[in-house]
């Protein structure tokens, strides 16, 4: 016989015990959260007062060197054949821009392996102009810390974005912020980079980061960390076998789930992103629509020009993307390219009725006086097809 | 755009897939789940495999005539599957299965939506991006293209080749790494169906659905070891959720995936089928393995790793030794090859390398907590099982592991793994049989506490009614 008192008092201590060994074991996480969201909370209306953001309008930025216009992506500055510089600046800054010295510059520039350089001026010493590079991949580029810099110092009079490239070369500028150097500000910018929203870009087959690459600490080790205090509270408590197991299968679905959301909110913004950029129109559409879509018109217009009986094409260029990109929008006519070396073949090897496609290269020249393709070991007579941002087609006459 | 010759080719490769393996998983719980994960996986291999043949044999790269091809096949191979099956008819274990309530219903209603999100989030990538990755459009959607545009299997060769042989008027085509398997591309030409017009980014339907198969299809064998439902998608949202994983499916076109795919699908079928003791199962990890090397050549490595299943035809007093006598010979082997290139090598790299494995696997987001979960495994494993009771599963494992170790610090690729170019994607297929594993694992401890908190909660039912009978009088 089961007394009564006993039987209902005995199962709420143990229930109570395990709740208890529970919330232990997920405190160090819970508490972590907790000091993200508050410090997420108080800390952006402070850093709206202390960044300085300089963005794009009619006024600035302007082109000092190159092309420059204003369209809805941002400001467009285009490096001009008769140089190999573009330049962005804002001529007029806020007098306080020296004191905030994290840079970031929101700029794409379109080329991959293209130089990009912050550049700017100061009063004391106004015809110097100082620079720093600018890590970038395809379409992100790495925040700037410039409070070791010896020459961000003083009042800034002047600041822009410089890029070295090929005639035709686009650099997109959308804007600069900075902030200020300090514990606080290091933090917000760690918790900026956490949570900075990366798209889809060349690495991404290879290596998965969310958020900047630059991060000073990993989100995926603080929370290991903090999985790992809580399983040795949960120790502490000495729960029974089975209580423990449970816990720890909570404790470490807890933590794989927090990591987890910040990867689906990432995939959120890569999805917005990718319908943003490519919509959800014909191939033709999209493939108009993406990174090399200069490329892919021009291929076809090559491909509109074949009549269909055994062309062949060949792909000149320095850059292995846009050689690659170039041999793959020409097929299935009979491409030749050497996608990893970028050797050209002998001149001997084209005949009359091939396609050239020359892409941004310094290996070959077209000599417009005499209508000839030359490069080390090959000259051909051609006839210009068409041509995109300093890349064109051309077909061989006899 | 019609999406008619897509929708076809997908259920012509589901429905003929499942005809070919259905016998192998007949009596077994759930058995739906596993004919049509299953048999999905294979209908695409068989598509593509019909796709090759007709290019062959000078019918043409045409789906159609691919799909008579691959219907025939299937009838084929289902009815040698259902006559090499036949003794498992009865042999299926009993369904016992855990009810799952309360907390347990909750987990498996979150568990799907978060996977629901996830397919959603990643599919809409994977059809919409015209193929994005390097390789995708470097060295496998070149050769899918020029087929299906042609309808030829028009040779790929080197650019020097190309030369040589355009000279002559003879068609030949040339990309990065023209010596690829053509297995992967055909399946991307079969992804297209019947359409006429080439769409790069439709192929990436294959990659989604891929995805889905292997989720499921990790439950189902999840499911077949302990029928808990909350546990077997728990699993499979382990696999699923990896953010390497579903790069690769996002940015579809890269053959990492499919292979290990295809490579868990082996590994789960030969641990079943040691456990088990059925011919389907030896069948389909027969069937898995030997797909392998026509999709990537790393394919024939990550099949050599499932040769500690072989031991099952020894007797079973002597496997332990065997395998033991076999990880130390591949201890051996790979570790002489990695002195040797590691000797030829700065310091700096290799340090450099260490550290940059350590990075990707436990820093970056590419595997969650994988890494570390696999080490508290094997840290709480090692103690209950000892190296004299060694499994294959652990030894397919520890083969896999010198794999990695030999392309990593003994081949050519020593150099790229600082740079990252190769390592995680080297790692996919062994994360893929390290999230089973680790399911495995622990398994015996969830059922413990699956069944305890059954056993409670029939207490708890139980306990008011007895105290009631009890106080009344």
């Amino acid at each position: 016989m089961i007394d009564s008192r006993t039987a209902h008092a005995s199962t709420p201590p143990t229930r109570h015990a395990v709740g208890r060994a529970l919330f232990i074991a997920l405190l160090p996480l819970i508490l972590f959260g907790a000091a993200l969201a508050a410090f997420l909370l108080f800390n952006r209306a402070d850093d709206a007062r202390s960044t300085i953001s300089l963005g794009v309008d009619q006024k600035a930025p302007v082109a000092s060197l190159g092309q420059g216009k204003l369209t809805p992506a941002g400001y467009e500055v285009t490096v001009s054949t008769d140089g190999g510089v573009a330049v962005a600046v804002w001529p007029s800054v806020p007098e306080d821009l020296g004191a905030r010295p994290i840079i970031r510059c929101e700029c794409i520039a379109l080329r991959p392996d293209a130089d990009l350089r912050l550049i700017w001026r100061r009063d004391d010493r106004p015809n110097i102009l100082f620079s720093a590079r600018i890590e970038h991949e395809l379409a992100t580029t790495r925040p700037l810390d410039l409070s070791t810099n010896p020459n961000w110092t003083g009042r800034i009079t002047g600041i822009g974005v410089a890029m070295r490239g090929y005639a035709g070369d686009l650099l997109q500028v959308r804007g600069i912020t900075a902030h200020r150097a300090g514990t606080a500000a290091r933090i917000a910018s760690l918790v900026d980079d956490w949570q900075s929203k990366r798209p889809w870009d060349g690495q991404s087959i290879n290596l998965i980061i969310v958020g900047s690459p630059d991060r000073a600490l990993s989100p995926v080790v603080v929370v290991a960390i903090l999985a790992a205090i809580g399983l040795l509270l949960l120790s502490r408590t000495r729960p029974s076998t089975r209580a423990a197991t449970g816990i720890a299968l909570c404790l470490g679905a807890v933590a794989w789930i927090a990591l987890d959301l910040r990867w689906q909110l990432d995939l959120v913004s890569k999805v917005s992103k990718t319908l943003h950029e490519y919509g959800t129109g014909s191939i033709e559409e999209r493939w108009r629509a993406a990174p090399d879509g200069d490329i892919y018109m021009l291929a076809t217009a090559v491909k509109h020009k074949a009549s269909g009986s055994g062309e062949r094409a060949f792909v000149f260029g320095d850059e292995p993307y846009t050689r690659g990109r170039a041999a793959y929008h020409l097929l299935p006519l009979a491409v030749y390219y050497d996608a990893v070396a970028g050797t050209l073949p002998d001149g001997k090897a084209l005949r009359p009725g091939d396609f050239v496609l020359m892409l941004w290269t310094r290996q070959v020249r077209f000599d417009t006086q005499a209508s000839r393709l030359v490069w080390e070991n090959g000259n051909v007579h051609v006839a210009p097809l068409a041509s995109v941002h300093g890349m064109t087609a051309f077909q061989v006459e006899p | 755009m019609n999406t008619l010759p897509f929708v076809v080719a997908q259920l012509l490769a589901l429905a003929t897939g499942s005809f070919a393996v259905g016998w192998a998983f007949r009596g077994l719980p759930a058995r739906w789940l596993g004919v049509v994960t299953y048999g999905y996986v294979a209908g695409l291999v068989l598509g593509a495999a019909s796709l090759y043949l007709c290019g062959v044999a000078g019918l043409g790269i045409r789906f159609w005539s691919a799909a008579a091809v691959q219907i025939v096949l299937a009838v084929a191979l289902g009815l040698l599957n259902r006559y090499a099956t036949r003794r498992d008819r009865d042999a299926g274990p009993k369904d016992v299965r855990l009810p799952a309530h309360g907390v347990a219903l909750l987990a498996i209603v979150l568990l799907l939506a978060l996977l629901i999100v996830r397919a959603i989030s990643v599919g809409i990538d994977a059809v919409t991006l015209p193929l994005y990755p390097w390789d995708a459009w470097q060295q496998w959607g070149t050769k899918a293209r020029v087929w299906f545009e042609t309808h030829e299997l028009r040779p790929f060769v080197s650019p020097a080749e190309w030369l040589a042989e355009s000279a002559r008027g003879v068609a030949v085509y040339t990309d990065a790494n023209p010596a690829y398997p053509p297995l992967l591309p055909l399946l991307q030409v079969w992804t297209l169906g019947y359409s006429t017009a080439w769409n790069d980014a439709v192929t990436g339907v294959t990659w989604l659905g891929l995805f889905c198969a292997f989720g499921a299809g990790v439950a189902w064998q999840v499911y077949r070891v302990l029928p808990y439902w909350p546990y077997a998608l728990g699993t499979a949202y382990l696999a699923l959720s990896l953010p390497f994983l579903d790069a690769h499916v996002a940015l579809a076109g890269y053959g990492d995936f499919p292979l290990s795919v295809l490579y868990c699908f082996a590994f789960m079928s030969a641990i079943a089928f040691q456990r088990f003791d059925r011919a389907g199962d030896a069948a389909m990890a027969l069937a898995f393995v030997a797909m392998l090397p026509f999709f990537k050549r790393p394919g024939i490595a990550w099949a050599l790793t499932l040769l500690p299943f072989a031991a099952v035809v020894l007797p079973s007093a002597r496997r332990p030794l065997v395998l033991r006598l076999l990880v130390i010979a591949a201890t051996g082997v790979v570790s002489v090859l990695m002195v040797f290139r590691v000797s030829h090598a700065a310091m700096p790299t290799v340090v450099e390398s260490l550290w940059s494995v350590v990075l990707n696997l436990f820093a970056w987001e590419n595997w969650h907590l994988l890494w570390y979960i696999a080490l508290l495994t094997l840290a709480t494993r090692w103690r209950r099982a000892s190296w004299r009771s060694l499994e294959a599963s652990a030894a397919t494992l520890m083969l896999g592991g010198l794999f990695l170790a030999w392309a990593f610090w003994g081949t050519e690729l020593y150099s790229s793994i600082a740079n990252v170019t190769t390592l995680n994607r080297a790692l996919l297929p062994f994360a893929c049989i390290v999230c089973y594993f680790i399911a495995l694992s622990m398994a015996p401890a969830i059922e413990r506490l699956a069944q305890g908190a059954r056993a409670d909660e029939t207490r708890r039912e139980e306990a008011p009614v007895q105290s009631h009978v009890d106080v009344a009088p």
